[in-house]
């Protein structure tokens, strides 16, 4: 093996060149937090595939012409409500708006700690809610919804976003039980250590650094467009037989213990 | 409290280092108990132990075996198969049919084998409590232990159908899936450099590593009347080890 940081590849330098191909023309697609890292790599996925795309987000998206933007607060019921009637169609709804805050949870307020469940996990119920509508009369769509690996593992000192991501998880498996039979999919990419403004104090201090990369087989952070080519899946109909699942973009992570003698 | 008496148990394996804790657990606990080993398991109290010398990937083994712990003590309760093969195995690509055939054997033909004749006593019976030995690593795992990986995730299977299949005779099977256990065999591995066992503890939670009678109290638990609605589960006892995706070093603060 070779030393942290590095892989066989060419370690994290490694660009990424998405060859995954759908065909998404004449899909409406709405990026919740489609102007965060990841956000804004899948939404650009989405419009190379053909779809019109409308990013949702609290913050202003400064992406691609053609894209639009309908500025949201998914804490705000009125506002997801108004979204969702001036968008009028969707087929495809990602969920990846997310906030995160690290420290012993015995340190959150209950004002941080409301927060994050409320964006992550309050606004995902809001969003399917009135979106759902749309899909159900349509008797198709596809949610997406971005959760994370800790909606299933333990990290020390992120409890309120692990939390908010395994709730997540389970609201998602459970209501692509009841949207089955109208021909929605829901299912989850959970990802792994991604290059993101949230983790950017993580990869820049050295020894997390090379102890998060000792976690992973694959031996670099993944990118955000590492997260596009499985939404463009699971936005299309390569994947219409595919719902409640998670799938984890982790580059081994979780099936992974290491080597017994690191 | 767990009371096992008037319960005839067999534990496959019971001369390691987790099966021989389980054997003095159920002894203890009152159920008489018959040692299923490649070898004779010497001072065993009379009355409540029996020594059965047995090849378990051997099914006239097997038969035998029972014909003479249901001869002695009338039916079969409660099996225990605490068989297992070493874990490392070496890379992939340089294994040899001949060591994956063995891992295999005694990993997963052998808890077959066991569930089948000693299975056939339980449904006779209309109860009976199995519980086979996976590992953690059937949730994630190290390099170049493949075979093992592979029979061990294939007996969680086999303990899943066979829950299923044989839930309406009143028996449940379960799997128990340790983390490292000191045992005499893995003293060997966290001998080789203090930084083996220093590792591990820091990837253990609750830093520290798992004794064979953590384990025996585990199965006795599983086996009890107090499980009688558990039925087809792999319950992993590794004090959170797979449970924690960071690997930073854990500290003791107990």
């Amino acid at each position: 093996m070779t030393a942290a940081g590095q892989n066989v590849l060419g370690g994290e330098s490694m660009k990424k060149n998405i060859n995954f191909k759908v065909n998404l023309s004449n899909k409406t697609a709405v990026v919740v937090g489609g102007a965060g890292s990841i956000g804004q790599e899948i939404s650009l996925g989405l419009f190379e595939s053909g779809a019109e795309v409308i990013v949702a987000d609290l913050k202003d998206f400064k992406g691609k012409p053609g894209i639009s933007f309908i500025p949201v607060d998914v804490l705000n019921e009125e506002n997801v409500k108004a979204l969702s009637e001036k968008v009028g169609r969707v087929d495809i709804l990602v969920l990846v708006q997310g906030i995160q805050k690290r420290k012993p949870f015995f340190r959150f307020t209950l004002e941080e700690w409301n927060k994050i469940i409320g964006v992550n996990l309050t606004g995902t119920f809001l969003a399917c809610k009135y979106f759902v509508k749309l899909m159900k009369k349509q008797r198709c769509g596809k949610i997406i919804g971005i959760t994370s690996l800790t909606s299933e593992f333990g990290i020390r000192n992120i409890s309120a976003y692990a939390a908010s991501k395994g709730g997540m998880a389970q609201f998602l498996k459970t209501i692509a039980i009841e949207l089955a039979d109208y021909n929605i999919n829901v299912n989850m990419i959970a990802p792994g250590r991604i290059k993101t403004k949230m983790t950017k104090d993580l990869i820049k201090d050295k020894s997390l650094r090379n102890s998060s990369l000792r976690c992973i087989p694959m031996k670099r952070f993944g990118l955000p467009a590492d997260i596009v080519g499985t939404v463009l899946f699971l936005a299309s109909d390569s994947s219409d037989y595919i719902t409640g699942q998670t799938i984890f973009v982790d580059g081994g992570w979780l099936s992974a213990m290491g080597n017994p003698k690191d | 409290m767990i009371n096992l008496s008037n319960k005839i148990a067999v534990v496959a394996g019971g001369n390691g280092g987790i099966g021989s804790a389980i054997v003095k657990q159920f002894i203890e606990l009152g159920a008489r108990t018959a040692i299923l080993d490649v070898k004779q398991t010497e001072n065993q109290p009379e009355d409540s132990a029996l020594s059965i010398v047995a090849d378990a990937t051997k099914e006239q083994d097997l038969v035998d075996a029972k014909n003479k712990i249901v001869e002695k003590w009338g039916r079969i309760d409660i099996l225990v198969n605490a068989i297992g093969a070493p874990a490392a195995a070496g890379k992939t690509e340089e294994l040899s049919l001949e060591d994956w055939r063995k891992v295999v054997d005694t990993d997963i033909t052998s808890a077959f084998l066991l569930s089948k004749i000693f299975g056939q006593e339980m449904i006779k019976n209309k109860y009976g409590r199995i519980v086979h030995f996976s590992s953690f690593h059937t949730t994630a795992t190290y390099p170049n232990r493949a075979a093992y990986n592979a029979a061990k995730s294939g007996v969680k299977g086999l303990t899943r159908a066979l829950a299923v299949e044989w839930g309406c005779y009143g028996i449940t099977v379960n799997a128990v899936a340790p983390g490292p256990i000191v045992t005499p065999r893995t003293s060997w591995f966290l001998s080789q450099s203090p930084d083996v066992e220093r590792g591990m503890l820091g990837r253990t939670p609750n830093v520290r590593l798992g004794q064979p009678k953590d384990v025996a109290a585990l199965v006795a638990f599983l086996v009890s009347d107090q499980a009688l609605h558990i039925n087809g589960q792999e319950i992993v006892i590794d004090g959170g080890w797979t449970k924690c995706a960071w690997w930073g070093k854990h500290e003791k603060k107990y």
